[in-house]
């Protein structure tokens, strides 16, 4: 039982004792030239548009924000299927990790709408928040609470 | 390996077989970091709220923020950060190379790639403790900022840098995210070169020789390139965005 594990790997297993096989290395240092071009493209693209205060904005800071984590993901692909060598596993095993985020996605969509939406109400009802605030953390001080409940 | 091959296909969930070709380590190692990525999108996804809860006047540019470099006097934003970006993605290379070395049993190259992944985090926490200094000390002149004092009126204080009660860049829940989400993956990282350097030690001690296979150092390795992989998150979220 003890052998069946190592047997089943993807990648050949070297008898020890024998000569050590010749390091092949070209696709990790591939992955680390996309790794270091789309963080260029990043860095560089941030001072590009926004270089002294968006005076030179060129395009929308909500497309920045979209390209942004574009690129990201495309690390982050190459980070997981790559490096952590996930893109040579079994396809139900990939399935298993990845399906798995897709929840997070919906998650995110959820909050973002969450959040702007408390924006919203506190732009359009100042009051919202800052009675809650009053309540809690001030105590009444010259008549200044009007909060009674 | 006798009994592996003869099992059929039907079987597969049968037991006695791993039915993803992966190992049972290395697929509990998949499991919790899964389970991690988890707390550190739930982490992020409330930054996110938050930020978008915050109106643009309120919030601070993290350009304005972080924008020292060691050695220098001169303001210029991003460079400290994807110089720690590039630490960090570099260890992430020499930890995949000592992986592949691990493949090829050859126990010198594992070696000299772990130290480096080792020296690389080291490197990344200094420099994440720079970055916390100079966000704790502030810059030279301060801000004025208006607080509500112990007898609920409203004052006017000078603040230094941020802490957990006060920030001086602006929204005291930047300075809070930044503390908790850029402390967790701090935290990460200083475990993961722990746990580096146990497998380094495993290596150096004929472990990996005794039991036939590097698959430590691969199990390793996984949580060593999640990290790698958070950060390129924090990065975007905190740094560009």
């Amino acid at each position: 039982m003890a052998g069946f594990q190592m047997d089943n790997y993807h990648y050949h297993t070297q008898v020890p004792g024998e000569p050590i096989a010749k390091a092949n290395t070209g696709w990790i240092w591939k992955g680390f030239f996309i790794l270091l071009v789309v963080t260029a493209i990043e860095v560089g693209f941030a001072f590009l548009n926004d270089a002294g205060h968006g005076e030179t904005r060129f395009l929308s800071l909500e497309f920045q924000k979209w390209f942004f984590i574009a690129l990201t993901l495309v690390k982050a692909y190459y980070i997981v299927f790559s490096f952590m060598h996930l893109g040579h596993e079994k396809f139900s095993f990939k399935l298993t990790i990845s399906l798995t985020m897709i929840l997070i996605v919906y998650f995110i969509v959820l909050m973002m709408i969450e959040g702007y939406a408390l924006r919203d109400i506190k732009l359009l009802q100042p009051d919202f928040f800052k009675r809650t605030y009053k309540e809690h953390h001030v105590t009444p001080a010259g008549g200044e609470h009007h909060d009674a409940h | 390996m006798a009994e592996s091959t003869s099992v059929t296909k039907g079987n597969v969930w049968g037991g006695g077989v791993a039915p993803f070709n992966v190992s049972y380590g290395k697929l509990m190692m998949w499991f919790f970091l899964v389970s991690d990525a988890f707390t550190f999108s739930a982490l992020l996804i409330s930054y996110g709220t938050m930020r978008n809860k915050a109106t643009n006047v309120y919030w601070p540019s993290p350009d304005e923020v972080f924008n020292h470099f060691p050695f220098t006097d001169a303001h210029i934003k991003l460079a400290f950060v994807s110089l720690m970006t590039f630490i960090l993605i570099m260890s992430s290379v020499t930890m995949v190379l000592a992986v592949e070395a691990g493949h090829r049993f050859d126990k010198k190259a594992v070696i000299k790639w772990l130290a480096l992944t080792i020296l690389g985090g080291f490197f990344f926490l200094g420099s994440q403790a720079w970055e916390w200094y100079h966000f704790i000390t502030g810059t030279h002149d301060g801000k004025l900022v208006e607080v509500i004092n112990a007898q609920g009126l409203v004052e006017t204080v000078q603040v230094f840098g941020a802490n957990m009660y006060i920030n001086e860049y602006g929204a005291q829940q930047f300075a809070n995210f930044f503390f908790f989400i850029t402390g967790f993956h701090g935290t990460h990282v200083a475990s993961g070169v722990v746990l580096n350097i146990i497998a380094l030690i495993r290596v150096l001690n004929g472990y990996n020789d005794k039991v036939g296979h590097y698959e430590f150092v691969e199990k390793v390795g996984l949580y060593w390139h999640f990290v790698d992989l958070v950060w390129v998150f924090v990065f975007t979220f905190f740094y560009l965005i």
